[in-house]
């Protein structure tokens, strides 16, 4: 059957509104038929201020062959308006199924107060309000650190209770199935070095010392660098997004009346792990950023492997490869600490999730950049 | 939107028609026919050869202990997983055109039929109650931004919400969610409604104030109504059909008013049950 389109007649004679609607008010997909009812209550408006003699309204409905809540929420603004304008309107002109919503809907009177979330707050008010949670925020990670801290200390005192299958798991997904990713990338940094270094290098007929340019920043910094950086976009993440889905399913508090320290059996295996991993692939990525130094050496300098290598041996000495595994180390801890935290105080919904696991990227990539800058300048002042 | 409509049958029309066959084979009061169904996880079979009809305007309960693939069954009516084997088919019109045959455009048009409410809700939770509510009136129709927000706030006002438009899921009680959950299935004005487990997780007043509201919406608005639940209290209070999936022979063993199951049927697994709640309820 076609579908008729809706339309609709108002009158005014004498104190009287006449109001009659006509045709299938369903059709939403149509835009002058979804848009009618606005019209409609228009209108409405125009004639309720225009005629201030208006007593009564009357609604004719025969005509119409369909209507939905779109129609019935017009209805209901007519009905608001005759309150407003003190017009007698009689419901029972209604068809019987409609006059039965409209009085469900008003039975369960209101308890909700939405003016919390309308509020509009000063700029100061806001800013305020902004460094008062960053303070919390502080206040927060320096609490988790000293928790973790005393997670830490228990373990070493054999008192902390946590599965160490959980730790051998975490350093497999932190480790092992991390190296493919760590290789490519630190091979891929160690060319470029390489590279830009041959470029220079060539200038001053000093091509060999690419070996020694690669071996020390690839083993002091950048393999540590680039592999943290890995970790905090994939374990710290990770971390981050499973302990946040455990606080949403309300695992965490599962823990805590199982009377066990959700810092001992989830953040403790993943600091471990994360600290035990990262100075090995550090090293692992020393190792793949010197060879693609190596590839670029024999592809644009024509240097054997044997000669690269020995350039490699007699420049990169113990002090580099600890200065490195240090700061691998120091870049392991920032990752876990930042993850599990930012996941331990992850909100209760899905959206939470999603912004922790942001938060403790971001978060985790400044703090070693800037941990990298403070320890190279330690390392400067040492003479390490 | 499929709405009121004044050419649809009133319920005095609906019993003097109800034996009205059309030429498909089809009564106009069939709402949805499953036909043969067969639901799987893989090569486990969850429940075989279901078939069924729910008439226009029922309150269909289907029941089963706890793993019997009712939650499985309903994804399977609404869309959500492919069943192995058979087709579910919506209002006589379509009942040459299952939804499983359909094409994409056409199970789109057909699930414009249909509204549903999963077991907590499952609200945005970064959208406000309204927004919720507003969502698919959004992406599908062209009424106004205004139009829309009117006809979700009344639709929050019909589940007792009203006032609440901008809190957000987080800041209501659970019980508070499920009827946000019903608001937003009811968004487009759907003639059928699924219920997972509505009354999963509340209180013995909330789950009855529940039942009640379904109840009132039902005559209200005379909306098709399939709840999946295990809720003795429900069952004989709203139900007016149902049916009975089993664990172990896999498919349904018992048809008919919940009621008249509890009295008439004599299966062991249908009565140990509807009785269990029978001996909670002190009528024993």
């Amino acid at each position: 059957m076609d579908k008729v389109a809706p339309e609709f007649k108002i009158a005014y004679n004498n104190s009287l509104l006449e109001i009659k609607l006509a045709g299938d008010w369903t059709l939403d997909s149509e835009l002058s038929a979804a848009r009618l009812p606005d019209k409609f209550e228009r209108e409405l408006e125009q004639q309720f201020k225009q005629n201030s003699e208006l007593q009564s309204v009357q609604i004719t409905m025969d005509q119409v062959t369909a209507w939905n809540s779109a129609l019935l929420t017009s209805i209901l603004s007519l009905s608001e308006l005759c309150e407003q304008y003190q017009v007698k309107f009689d419901m029972a002109q209604l068809p019987l199924e409609m006059n039965r919503l409209i009085k469900l809907s008003s039975k369960i009177p209101s308890r909700g107060i939405n003016d919390h979330h309308e509020k509009n707050f000063s700029f100061l008010h806001n800013v305020g309000s902004d460094v008062i949670a960053s303070v919390k925020d502080v206040g927060e990670v320096i609490k988790f650190i000293s928790e973790s801290g005393v997670a830490f200390v228990s373990m070493i005192k054999g008192k902390a209770i946590y599965r160490s299958s959980d730790t051998w798991l975490i350093m497999q997904q932190t480790g092992a199935e991390a190296m493919p990713i760590v290789s490519l990338l630190n091979f891929l940094v160690g060319a470029i070095l390489g590279y830009i270094g041959a470029m220079q290098l060539e200038k001053f007929g000093a091509e060999i010392f690419i070996g020694d340019m690669v071996g020390v920043a690839m083993t002091r910094e950048i393999a540590a660098i680039i592999t943290a950086i890995i970790m905090a976009g994939r374990s710290g993440a990770s971390f981050a997004a499973q302990l946040g889905t455990m606080k949403v399913n309300e695992e965490i508090d599962a823990l805590r009346s199982m009377g066990l320290s959700p810092m001992e059996f989830l953040v403790l295996p993943r600091m471990i792990g994360m600290m035990l991993m990262m100075p090995l692939l550090a090293i692992y990525a020393s190792f793949m950023g010197v060879l693609g130094g190596a590839l670029v050496a024999y592809a644009l300098l024509n240097i054997t492997f044997e000669q690269y290598i020995s350039v490699v041996v007699k420049s990169v000495g113990l002090n580099d490869i600890a200065a490195g595994v240090f700061m691998a180390t120091v870049f392991g801890v920032i990752v876990a600490v930042v993850g599990c935290q930012k996941g331990m105080s992850c909100g209760n919904n899905a959206e939470a999730v999603g912004a922790s696991t942001t938060s403790a990227v971001v978060t985790s990539t400044v703090i070693i950049f800037i941990s990298a800058a403070v320890l190279t300048v330690i390392y400067g002042v040492l003479g390490i | 939107m499929t709405g009121h409509s004044i050419d649809s049958p009133s319920k005095t029309d609906l019993i003097t028609h109800s034996n009205t066959i059309l030429s498909n084979g089809c009564s106009v009061n069939d709402a949805i026919i499953v036909e043969n169904l067969t639901l799987a996880y893989g090569k486990q079979i969850i429940q075989q050869d279901l078939n069924f009809t729910i008439k226009r305007n029922d309150i269909f309960i289907i029941m089963g202990n706890s793993g019997s693939g009712k939650s499985t069954l309903m994804r399977a009516m609404t869309g959500l997983n492919r069943p192995s084997n058979g087709d579910v088919f919506y209002h006589c019109e379509n009942v040459h055109n299952g939804f499983w045959q359909a094409s994409d455009a056409m199970q789109l048009n057909i699930m414009e039929q249909f509204g549903v409410m999963f077991q907590n809700g499952a609200l945005f939770s970064s959208m406000t109650l309204l927004e919720n509510v507003s969502l698919r009136l959004t992406q599908t129709t062209k009424y106004s931004p205004g139009r829309i927000r009117k006809i979700a706030a009344f639709k929050l006002a019909l589940v007792g919400l009203k006032g609440f438009e901008h809190y957000y899921p987080a800041e209501i009680s659970g019980g508070m969610q499920k009827r946000v959950g019903i608001a937003r299935a009811m968004a487009m004005d759907p003639p059928i409604l699924f219920f997972d487990e509505p009354s999963a997780g509340l209180d013995p007043v909330s789950s009855k104030l529940l039942d009640d509201l379904l109840l009132e919406l039902q005559d209200s608005m005379g909306i098709t109504m399939v709840i999946v639940t295990h809720e003795l209290d429900s069952i004989f209070a709203i139900g007016n059909n149902a049916i009975f999936l089993d664990n172990e022979q896999k498919t349904i063993i018992a048809k008919g008013n919940p009621k008249e199951l509890l009295a008439n049927n004599r299966h062991e697994q249908v009565q140990a049950f509807l009785s269990r709640g029978k001996l909670l309820r002190g009528q024993e």
